[in-house]
């Protein structure tokens, strides 16, 4: 059976339907009877309103800031990386790092509606990158069979292929902070298999978005299961290449089994026996954070894993750009976090805003700045007894540490709605990073449609690329095709989009 | 305002009844099982309903389903639902040729009883994604989410090769 489209699909699983135009059949007078004798049986009706989706109150709850205090030893535990072979090195090491004197401070915010406040932009204090850096990511073609291919886009310009995937399995683009250099995961073999004929296709990217160079790492190695396509995020000096392999599903987010470092220039690899729901290097200094139970950081140069202390919990990582230390969210409910900003002994410098829920990716992402964090949040209708209609949304946080509050400013950006009529497409952010500037967000999003004729048509659901600035004003759609799975969204493994947004300027 | 709730009931018996009906025996091996199912779950709607705030096809089926798997443990059935429908496919005057719909039934059999489900409810229950949602006890996203990686699945298992937009 040979399947083209999502389309052909549906029409396949419904012609397997065994009983089609049940729905419209006329009832019997047997169920007519029925009904009537319901009716009539029956005590009287307890009325009870079904629960309906009923927005939460956008209220911000108190926060209650909390000071970092003395810290009486920053020791480590060290967990030597493991060879390819599954060595195992064991922690050795204590951390005593103590953190409290909380002091209550309470504060209220109101977010007010959806409409976004402006956000101040600091462009003297960091150097400022064009915004028209080139935006990569992985789609199909409209035409089958372009299969996942690499393109490239930036507003005005129309989006266009760099690397045919040409019958292998590319994900997760990535550009070195110059921008100069295009990393893609690709893999070749079966994923259920031990074979993924995996591989690093790194592009060189001149300034007009053409591919000067080509240089493909190969990620074959004895004994060694990526289970998936490699999605590599690059070290701030461009030496290193970072990515989760061999990853367990979580419908939040996927945890690699372990974490796989490459050396670019001689293709050396090293794979660290760490499980990690999300990784990423630090800008300021050859470090890479891994977060899963506790967070840990890896520096290739000396080839160790250090352990930070008081870090349970905290599931993802963003390390500052300056270097010092890192905001994470720590989980504190079966999907509720908290952002935390942390030094690097492991003391929490003050929690920043409210605890909030995650439904999938979706951050932490600083500015190139280093004075805003996005993040995602959303809920579940199941945790909210059902009464969740809180759309997913970005937040965009201004970070102040001498606010109570761990900011002076937040904007809520979403709902995103283009096009009008029965084209009317409401976007949810899937995935999102910074452009080079921090005036804008690059969305990967998945759309819904809001037409009159349209709403929750599942076959009409739309995959694409968005520009949204901070400023309120109306996000750009870059890439949009009608029809889901078109734009690569789910890579089975930690997602790190963060550098999908290269600077490489005309 | 007895007539009031009478009259919702009866819009919602009409218009849903069948529905409830196609739902249930396309999961119960007897057909007389769906057709006393189908009367609990609208008897319960009749004692629920508040004509002010009608329950909809969604609520039903989430009812419906309950009721099903209740039925499963009563009747210390496991897998009723699959045995059910690979009978309805095998009984169905398919649309399908004999070979595509072995296929197909086997490549639905290597799919998970909610992955089954949430094709069921979306392309042969013609449910919307918030319905679908509500029967599952899930978000819309996770639907889609849900549904994109199911597709996906078929995809590879009919193609013998892994599909657009799949889960690596």
């Amino acid at each position: 059976m040979s399947i083209d489209t999502d389309a052909v699909l549906a029409d396949i699983v419904r012609a397997a339907n065994p009983y089609p135009g049940a729905n419209q059949e006329a009832l019997t007078p047997a169920h007519l009877a029925l009904r009537d004798q319901i009716m009539r049986d029956q005590p009287q009706p307890q009325p009870v309103s079904p629960r309906r989706g009923s927005a939460l109150a956008r209220q911000v709850p108190d926060v209650v800031r909390r000071w970092s205090a003395v810290v009486i030893a920053a020791a480590a535990s060290r967990i030597r990386p493991a060879g390819l072979t599954g060595r195992k090195l064991s922690a050795g090491g204590i951390a005593l790092v103590l953190s409290g004197g909380v002091v209550g401070a309470a504060i209220g915010f109101s977010l007010g509606n959806a409409t976004p406040a402006p956000v101040a932009t600091s462009d003297s204090v960091q150097p400022v990158y064009g915004v028209n850096g080139w935006v990569a990511f992985i789609a199909d073609g409209e035409e089958p069979p372009s299969r996942g291919d690499l393109y490239i886009a930036r507003d005005g310009e129309e989006p266009r292929v760099i690397l045919d995937a040409d019958g292998s399995f590319l994900g997760c683009p990535s550009f070195t902070a110059d921008g100069t250099r295009l990393v893609v995961g690709r893999a070749t073999g079966e994923f259920a298999s031990e074979d993924d004929g995996a591989s690093l296709v790194i592009l060189d990217i001149g300034a007009a978005g053409t591919v000067t160079g080509r240089t493909e790492i190969s990620l074959d190695r004895p004994g060694a299961d990526l289970n998936g396509r490699p999605c590599p995020i690059w070290s701030a000096d461009g030496r290193w290449l970072a990515f989760g392999a061999d990853a367990v599903s979580h419908p939040i987010r996927p945890t690699a089994g372990d974490v796989w470092i490459v050396e670019v220039e001689s293709g050396e690899v090293t794979v660290l026996d760490a499980a990690a729901s999300d990784l990423a290097w630090s800008p300021a200094r050859n470090e890479l954070y891994l977060a899963g139970e506790t967070v840990r950081v890896y520096s290739p140069d000396i080839g160790e894993v250090t352990e930070i202390a008081d870090t349970e919990r905290m599931s993802r990582v963003a390390p500052d750009p300056d270097g010092d230390g890192f905001i994470a969210a720590r989980r504190i409910g079966s999907d509720s976090y908290q952002l935390e900003r942390v030094d690097r002994g492991g003391a929490v410098r003050v929690t920043v805003g409210e605890p909030f829920t995650v439904i999938h990716g979706g951050g932490l992402v600083w500015s190139s700045d280093g004075s805003r964090i996005a993040y995602m949040t959303g809920c579940h209708l199941h945790e909210q007894g059902g009464t969740c209609s809180e759309p997913e949304e970005v937040r965009v946080l201004t970070l102040d540490e001498d606010d109570p509050a761990g900011y002076s400013d937040v904007t809520v950006l979403g709902p995103h709605i283009t096009g009008s009529g029965n084209d009317a497409i409401e976007w949810l952010p899937w995935e999102i990073a910074w452009s080079p500037d921090g005036r804008q967000l690059v969305y990967t999003a998945w759309g819904a449609p809001t037409g009159p004729e349209m709403r929750d048509d599942l076959v009409a659901w739309a995959t694409g690329i968005l520009t949204v600035p901070i400023d309120g004003s109306e996000p750009s759609v870059l890439f949009h095709v009608n029809r889901l799975g078109q734009v690569h969204l789910y890579w089975g493994a930690p997602t790190v989009v963060d550098q999908m947004w290269g600077r490489a300027r005309e | 305002m007895a007539g009031a709730r009478e009259d919702a009931f009866v819009a919602l018996f009409d218009a849903n009844f069948r529905v409830v009906l196609g739902f249930l025996t396309r999961r119960v091996n007897d057909p007389a099982d769906a057709e006393e199912l189908a009367g609990d779950v609208f008897r319960v709607a009749w004692q629920k309903q508040d004509p002010a705030a009608p329950f909809g096809r969604a609520w039903l089926l989430k009812v419906a389903s309950n009721m099903l798997t209740d039925h499963y443990r009563r009747q210390g059935v496991r897998g009723d639902v699959e045995i059910a429908l690979k009978r309805r496919l095998e009984e169905a005057p398919s649309r399908l040729g004999i070979d595509d719909r072995l296929e197909l039934q086997d490549a639905l059999a290597k799919l998970s009883a909610r992955e089954q489900e949430v094709l069921r409810l979306t392309y042969w229950e013609g449910l919307t994604a918030s319905e679908v949602a509500d029967v599952l006890g899930c978000s819309t996203s996770s639907v889609w989410t849900l549904l994109t990686r199911t597709r996906a699945k078929l995809h590879a298992a009919l193609n013998k090769t892994t599909p657009i937009g799949s889960t690596a």
